[in-house]
């Protein structure tokens, strides 16, 4: 295992879809750094970094999307896959070497995000934290484990199907998918339960008065906890709640995290360990 | 001689077509062993169940004598390299850094065999040359120099000489042959180019449909393709006792025909079957090409 997690390491290294993804990250930050203090200059807000670091989280799904099943995928179009199984590493090794390496790659391109808004941050804007140590704790774990699970699902993805284009096109389009889907979760749950009443003046000066009415789209009972399971589930839901900086629900993700990690990473090795390679 | 490959009763099969069926083979050690067949006789299927590349589907086979479903099977493997259709290596880097790339995949503490592994296969002035602006012949050789990094006593070359130019082809058996007479490596290699293959093997083994039709020696397939004359002769008995006094070597095919290893003086030899009351009833010059065998063998392209 050392010794593919040791070439995996250096391919990774010399990966230029890598190097696009934290130089992307790099700019990324410090787009986000510039916008805070635009909005410093116009409103007057008071810039923390909490609300800068949260800024790239629903991009996660994507980067580690388009940087395993390029990396992977180059394994199997570049063939290379085959040298390392025929001189007798075992598939099982192979597969979590891969999953290993991806997961670092996409922990590196979070952490320089994070490194650079902080760097940038503190330095030019003069932002501090806001939230208590705990709270950011919560959110880092959250964070590393949202990751690892976006890794298994595509490593899996990628380590079970060969053809590199249709992998890459099949895991970006997938990432897409999942934040849709988080998208439309999230805004049933945010559902208000009751339309608050209003008192309106039209053009002609009567006054009309709405009662307050009971939301029909508002879910309830059953309805409301699947929906709420799903959101923390889902890595991409999980992305959503620590942009908005809402850690309140950090064991549930954090345990959804990990299933998907061991379920997805268990399935991929079963059926890998029984694929025909080519 | 014992064998360093062994196959028996091994069976592939891809949902209901079957590629390989119970095919038995037999690589002695030191030799080059061709596998000759057809497009979709089997060979790249066989090269792929030997990598470990898949799992046959029943049946087994044996590497340096440990079977394929023994947990030993991963260190046999470390003494094996191959080439699998196209050569394995990564397009955006250079030859020398795919070698140090396969070095760290086999554990190696160093790279110190690196410019020598490079120098054997060619390729040593390559520099900083990605492999993806390689010409086909130097991606082979660079998978034979991939596949060479662990020192391996077995190669398994799948279709070497596919896609090359006459010196490419010519280069590719140079190395082949060297490889096998300086550093004693086992060859296992498919083609279907059946006048190259004859220049290399000292052993083959004919595949089609998925099954093992013969194995032969080079050398007995040598006496099999030998150059002659075939005559057909009313009397067989004549013709023996004619061909004894004569001194030629010959050998009885059937009641009528005979194969003639010796350069025959034709007005002499129907001369003498006449007078013995023996008609010749044709004469033809016959040399089997390793081409005109392995038809035979099969059945030309009858299915």
């Amino acid at each position: 295992m050392t010794r593919l997690l040791s070439a995996n390491f250096v391919h990774l290294k010399k990966n230029r879809c890598f190097w696009t993804c934290i130089w992307f990250m790099v700019l990324y930050g410090a787009f986000m750094v510039y916008m805070n203090y635009w909005s410093m200059c116009r409103y007057g807000y008071d810039s923390t970094l909490d609300s800068m670091c949260r800024g790239y989280t629903n991009l996660m799904g994507f980067a580690s999307a388009l940087l395993v099943s390029l990396f992977l995928g180059t394994e199997y179009s570049d063939g290379v896959i085959r040298n390392k199984l025929v001189v007798g590493h075992q598939r099982h090794t192979v597969y979590l070497a891969g999953l290993t390496v991806n997961a670092v790659g996409v922990l590196m391109i979070n952490a320089v995000y994070v490194g650079v808004v902080i760097l940038l941050g503190a330095s030019f804007l003069g932002a501090s934290w806001q939230a208590d140590p705990l709270t950011l704790l919560k959110a880092a774990a959250v964070t590393v484990l949202m990751d690892l699970s976006y890794t298994a699902i595509f490593t899996m993805c990628s380590m079970l199907n060969q053809n590199k284009a249709s992998v890459t096109a099949g895991a970006i389009l997938g990432a897409l998918i999942l934040c849709l889907m988080s998208g439309y979760i999230q805004s049933r749950l945010n559902e208000p339960k009751i339309y608050e009443a209003y008192t309106e003046v039209t053009d002609k000066g009567y006054v009309i008065t709405r009662e307050a009415v009971e939301n029909p789209f508002y879910l309830e009972g059953t309805k409301r906890e699947a929906y709420t399971v799903l959101n923390d589930l889902l890595p991409s839901g999980q992305g959503m709640q620590l942009g908005s900086g809402d850690v309140s629900r950090a064991g549930q993700m954090s345990l959804y995290s990990g299933l998907i990690l061991v379920l997805f990473t268990g399935t991929g090795i079963f059926f890998f360990c029984r694929k025909d390679i080519k | 001689m014992d064998e360093i490959v062994t196959a028996n009763a091994l069976s592939k099969q891809y949902g209901s077509f079957r590629a390989l069926k119970d095919l038995s083979m037999h690589v002695p050690r030191g030799s080059i062993y061709g596998i000759v067949g057809k497009n979709g006789a089997g060979k790249t299927t066989l090269i792929r169940l030997l990598c470990g590349l898949q799992n046959p589907t029943s049946g087994e086979y044996t590497l340096y004598g440990v079977l394929n479903t023994s947990r030993e099977i991963k260190k046999a493997r470390r003494r094996m390299g191959a080439v699998v259709e196209s050569p394995s290596a990564y397009l955006e880097m250079t030859a020398e850094d795919n070698v140090k790339e396969q070095y760290r995949i086999l554990g190696l503490p160093s790279f110190e065999g690196v410019p020598e592994l490079l120098q054997l296969v060619g390729l040593s002035d390559t520099g900083k040359k990605k492999v993806k602006n390689f010409s086909l012949g130097m991606r082979q050789r660079l998978g034979i120099a991939l596949a060479l990094a662990g020192d391996p006593d077995l190669l398994v070359l799948d279709e070497p000489a596919n896609g090359l130019d006459p010196q490419g082809i010519v280069e590719m058996r140079e190395l082949i042959l060297r490889l096998n007479r300086e550093r004693e490596i086992t060859v296992i290699l498919s083609s279907h180019i059946l006048d190259e293959l004859s220049r290399l093997a000292t052993h083959y083994g004919f595949l089609d449909k998925g099954h093992m039709v013969k194995e032969i020696s080079a050398k007995e397939l040598e006496a099999a393709c030998r150059r002659c004359v075939r005559v057909e002769v009313t009397d067989i008995k004549v013709l023996s006792r004619v061909l004894e006094t004569l001194g030629m070597e010959y050998e009885i095919r059937s009641d009528q025909e005979a194969d003639i290893f010796a350069k025959v003086n034709i007005t002499r030899l129907v001369l003498a079957l006449h007078e013995e009351g023996c008609e010749l009833l044709s004469i033809r010059e016959r040399e089997e090409s390793l081409e005109n065998y392995y038809i035979n063998l099969v059945g030309g392209g009858k299915r």
